[in-house]
């Protein structure tokens, strides 16, 4: 039986607001709602259809601490066997490139058929982890595909771009992250949700060395994007209105 | 002599008559046995519907002797009234006689003996009309909601047989031996006119035959009852006794403590409780509910009476395969059809109309609860309005947080002095066009006076539309964030422009702890105007109507209070032809508001239209659903009529509009320090200005 990971996360809900600590140069995430990160309810929703078209053994992977483990509950409640939760050695903050090679190490030795995971996580929008975890691994890799099909030892797949598409067919193992479109991902039933509650993670501690894992940067200062909108009623008269928007177009462009 | 009639002509026949008797009373006790076991198959118990006993028997002697419930409604009623009124003076009389030939009591002699006499005669030529009524409605007529199977037309001509056979029988008699009082049985009289000259030898042959006729039939029809629709005879009245007059306002709470649950709702004849398989039962099939039921009016599959036939039918262990035009893929798809099954806006007309308190919301929001919370099949579009719901505590998914009511409404910090808690509802918030309601309705309470506050972000939505959109858990969690926020805000007295959220406070929070005393703001309002709170100006609209929100009339039985601001708003108070307790749809509740419309024509659309053919240009509602499905049906009719809130109209009959601020239908102005803008308040004002 073909054996799928999903790399899921949780992130903050869009629709709240972060605030910025004192010192300007963090987010401060304690009075955020977390939910589970949207494009990775359609890598889930593809592990499960796999499983029940199939037959799968799915694991769910993340990584971090307790808000991780959450991520884990929604994919169990969607139809995911089990859970993983990566421990990393630090609890610093870390880089796309940090969070690849904790993930890598447990993949390592989960050693699965298929990986599956959202094109990219809606809080920092890296986008980067899971193809980082592909060339970790020598898995072959294809991002944002809105189209899966498995075979014996090989998976097509189907990425759409603007103005065409193209068809891949990549051997196995391989890694897949998943695009709006590929599917329309389940509203889990309660009893899973009440079951997920309960259900037993798996923990696997990374012991790469943490100055591997580094952020490698260091953040100056935040600020909040201003989202301004402003509206100018134009003269009514067609002639003046088109005049007066030109000039506006032009200050702005000169600006 | 003695005035009476002879008694025991037959009896030494009696004993066949009791052997008679007993069979049948076998077969009537075994098939009532079968039908009590199949509402055994549901859950939960007896007790639960015991309470305040005495009240129920009372409210079904009323029921049935008045038949209040039957004349809500332009149905034909009197001939059912009469059948009943009939036979229970037949059964009167019948027992007279039984008392006084077994027990020789006077119960059939005397004066009593001729007034019996007369009304037993009365009433069977009235029960004969009776039938006559209902077999022309059944089979001449033909009205398409009335149901209509073999039984049901065998069961009328047994009736007519039993009377006629009595009728003759007593003719019979009057002619064998004439008595100075035989005028007090005037139709058995006549009979006897008609036999007159008839030689006693045929007289008393044909009386034995008519009275063993007589009997055989009246056995029949008893044992009649358990097996054919006759059963309402027992099942109606046991449903009018056993209900809960609350079901749709306080949905029953599900219980979610057990973590290793397979499944929530009902998704199986065993999942229902007992009484909605009694209430099956109990239908006679008169369609009444389909003929008021909006979603059918608007063309829709929903049919409240096919879904307690057909879960009847599987009661009684029939398949209902190709019964439906959609193929079932679950259960409650072959008692009503999953898409009908949506279509239900919980408006209750089908409950007020049903002459036996049949609890048909209830049952549709059991069945839904099983399609959402066990097997996560619902429209899809619903997943946007539970995870907004789920997240940030309101359908559209908007940030609390952010659109908390900064911007105009003092929040129970900066008012601690408040007196009332103004509860604008998540529409009242969100959405742009009802905001200008809790707009409008502020200023007026500014106006008079009021000192108010608002929870802001600390409460979401009420969770009604979860609720009866099936997802008890959502609308479970909503009502504690809710409750344990009211809780603390320590106001016991709140004021809602909402009629679902008064609903839900008032009726359904009182199960998770929350006692809470939620006022309409309607009825606010008029308390304002009779306190002399607020002052009464001289009305300005022309001509005005009120369209009553179901939950404002129905649940919660407020229709005078906006009819009292009506009449201050408008020199012209017009009534649409539905009004009041009797009023129609918008097609907003029951979640419907967040479910895509998918038919041709809406329930909106059907109101819409009902409105449009009174003339009126402008139409009052209270309830930010109605406003919301009402101004969209109008945009479809391309119709200038203006659908606003009371308090809007209030508002600019009370507050002078300030000159050139909007286009005078906009509400209160911006002065009145209750302006909103979603985006920035600022630049609007500005913007006004400048179109000014």
């Amino acid at each position: 039986m073909i054996k799928i990971c999903v790399l899921v996360k949780s992130v903050p809900d869009t629709a709240s607001m972060p605030g910025i600590s004192e010192d300007g140069r963090s987010v401060v995430v304690e009075d955020l709602d977390y939910v589970l990160n949207p494009f990775d309810e359609y890598a889930i929703e593809a592990a499960v259809q796999l499983k029940e078209l199939h037959g799968a053994e799915l694991t769910a992977v993340s990584l971090g601490g307790e808000r991780a483990s959450q991520a884990l509950r929604s994919a169990f409640a969607m139809g995911i066997n089990n859970g993983v939760l990566v421990r990393a050695p630090v609890a610093t903050e870390m880089s796309g490139r940090g969070a690849a090679v904790c993930l890598a190490a447990a993949l390592r030795e989960m050693a699965p058929d298929l990986i599956l995971a959202g094109k990219q996580a809606v809080d920092d929008d890296g986008a980067q982890v899971a193809e980082r975890i592909a060339e970790h691994l020598g898995f072959a890799h294809a991002s944002a595909v809105n189209h899966l099909e498995v075979k014996e030892t090989s998976l097509t797949v189907k990425r759409v771009f603007e103005g065409g598409y193209m068809v891949l067919e990549l051997p196995l193992p391989a890694l897949v992250t998943t695009e709006k479109g590929i599917n329309e991902p389940r509203y889990p039933a309660l009893p899973q949700i009440l079951k997920a509650r309960r259900k037993p993670i798996d923990e696997f501690m990374v012991s790469e060395p943490v100055a591997s894992l580094a952020l490698g940067w260091e953040v100056e200062s935040l600020t909040v994007p201003c989202p301004e909108r402003r509206r100018q009623l134009l003269d009514d008269n067609v002639a003046a209105g088109t005049a007066q928007l030109a000039d506006l177009l032009r200050q702005e462009f000169l600006s | 002599m003695d005035v009476t009639r002879p008694l025991g002509t037959y009896s030494h026949f009696y004993w066949l008559m009791y052997l008679l008797a007993a069979a049948v009373l076998v077969a009537f006790a075994l098939g009532v046995w079968l039908r009590i076991r199949r509402w055994r198959r549901g859950v939960g118990t007896l007790q639960e519907r015991l309470h305040f006993w005495p009240r129920r028997g009372i409210d079904l002697i009323v029921d049935l002797v008045s038949h209040r419930r039957f004349r809500r409604a332009t149905h034909p009623w009197l001939f059912h009234a009469l059948l009943v009124w009939g036979f229970a003076i037949f059964f009167v009389g019948t027992l007279c006689v039984m008392l006084q030939e077994n027990f020789s009591l006077p119960t059939f002699s005397g004066q009593w003996y001729l007034a019996l006499s007369l009304a037993l005669d009365l009433f069977a030529v009235l029960v004969l009309g009776a039938v006559f009524a209902a077999g022309w409605r059944r089979w001449i007529r033909k009205p398409e909601e009335l149901s209509d199977v073999p039984s049901d037309s065998f069961v009328l001509v047994l009736i007519a047989a039993v009377v006629v056979t009595g009728l003759l029988l007593e003719g019979v008699r009057i002619a064998q031996e004439p008595r100075p009082w035989s005028l007090w049985s005037p139709m058995g009289y006549g009979v006897a006119m008609l036999l007159a000259g008839t030689d006693l030898q045929t007289l008393l042959s044909v009386h034995r035959g008519l009275w063993w006729g007589h009997l055989l039939l009246s056995l029949g029809l008893i044992a009649a009852i358990p097996f054919t629709r006759l059963f309402h005879l027992l099942a109606s009245p046991a449903a009018l006794f056993l209900k809960d007059e609350t079901a749709a306002k306080a949905l029953v709470p599900l219980d979610f403590s057990d973590e290793e649950a397979e499944s929530f709702g009902v998704g199986s004849i065993e999942d229902f409780h007992w009484k909605r398989l009694l209430d099956a039962d109990a239908c006679t099939g008169c369609g009444r509910c389909q003929v008021q039921c909006p979603a059918w009016q608007a063309g829709k599959s929903l049919s409240p009476k096919a879904a307690g036939e057909n879960l009847s039918a599987l009661l009684a262990g029939h398949s209902l395969n190709g019964n439906l035009n959609e193929s079932p893929v679950s259960f409650a798809g072959e008692v009503v059809g999953e898409e009908a099954l949506w279509s239900c806006t919980t408006c209750r007309a089908c409950e007020l109309y049903c002459p036996v308190g049949i609890e048909h919301v209830s049952r549709f929001v059991d069945m839904r609860r099983f399609l959402v919370l066990t097997e996560a099949r619902f429209p899809v579009e619903l997943q946007t309005a539970f995870r907004g719901m789920e997240r940030q505590g309101n359908p559209w998914g908007f940030d609390y947080k952010e659109k908390a009511l900064k911007d105009g409404f003092p929040a129970l910090a900066d008012e601690p002095q408040a007196e009332i808690l103004l509860w604008p509802g998540c529409t009242g918030i969100y959405d742009p066009r009802c905001r200008q309601v809790t707009i409008a309705f502020s200023a007026l309470l500014k106006l008079a006076g009021v000192r108010f506050a608002v929870l802001g972000a600390e409460s979401c939505c009420c969770g009604d539309a979860a609720r009866r959109l099936g997802n008890e858990y959502l609308f479970q969690d909503l009502a504690l964030r809710n409750i344990a926020a009211l809780d603390k805000s320590g106001l016991q007295r709140i004021v809602t422009t909402c009629p679902h959220c008064l609903n839900t406070l008032n009726n359904e929070y009182p199960q998770f702890g929350g006692r809470f005393r939620a006022v309409h703001h309607t009825t606010y309002l008029r308390e304002l105007l009779n306190d002399k709170r607020l002052e009464m100006a001289p009305p300005e609209l022309s001509e005005a109507v009120f369209h009553d929100p179901c939950y404002l009339a129905r649940y919660a039985g407020e229709v005078a209070a906006p009819r009292f601001l009506l009449d201050t708003v408008t020199r012209n108070p017009v009534e649409l032809e539905k009004h009041g307790e009797d009023g129609f749809c918008c097609g907003g509740g029951g979640g419907r508001m967040w479910l895509e419309e998918k038919a041709e024509k809406s329930v909106a659309d059907v109101r819409v239209d009902q409105i449009l053919n009174t003339a009126v240009s402008t139409v009052a509602t209270a309830c930010p659903f109605c406003l919301t499905m009402l101004s969209d049906g109008m945009k479809r009719r391309d119709s200038e009529v203006r659908i606003a809130d009371l308090a809007e109209l209030l508002a600019e009959n009370l507050i002078p509009l300030e000159k050139g601020g909007g286009d005078g239908k906009q509400g209160p102005s911006i002065d009145h320090g209750f302006y909103y803008d979603s985006d920035c308040k600022e630049e609007r004002t500005q913007g006004n200005r400048r179109r000014g």
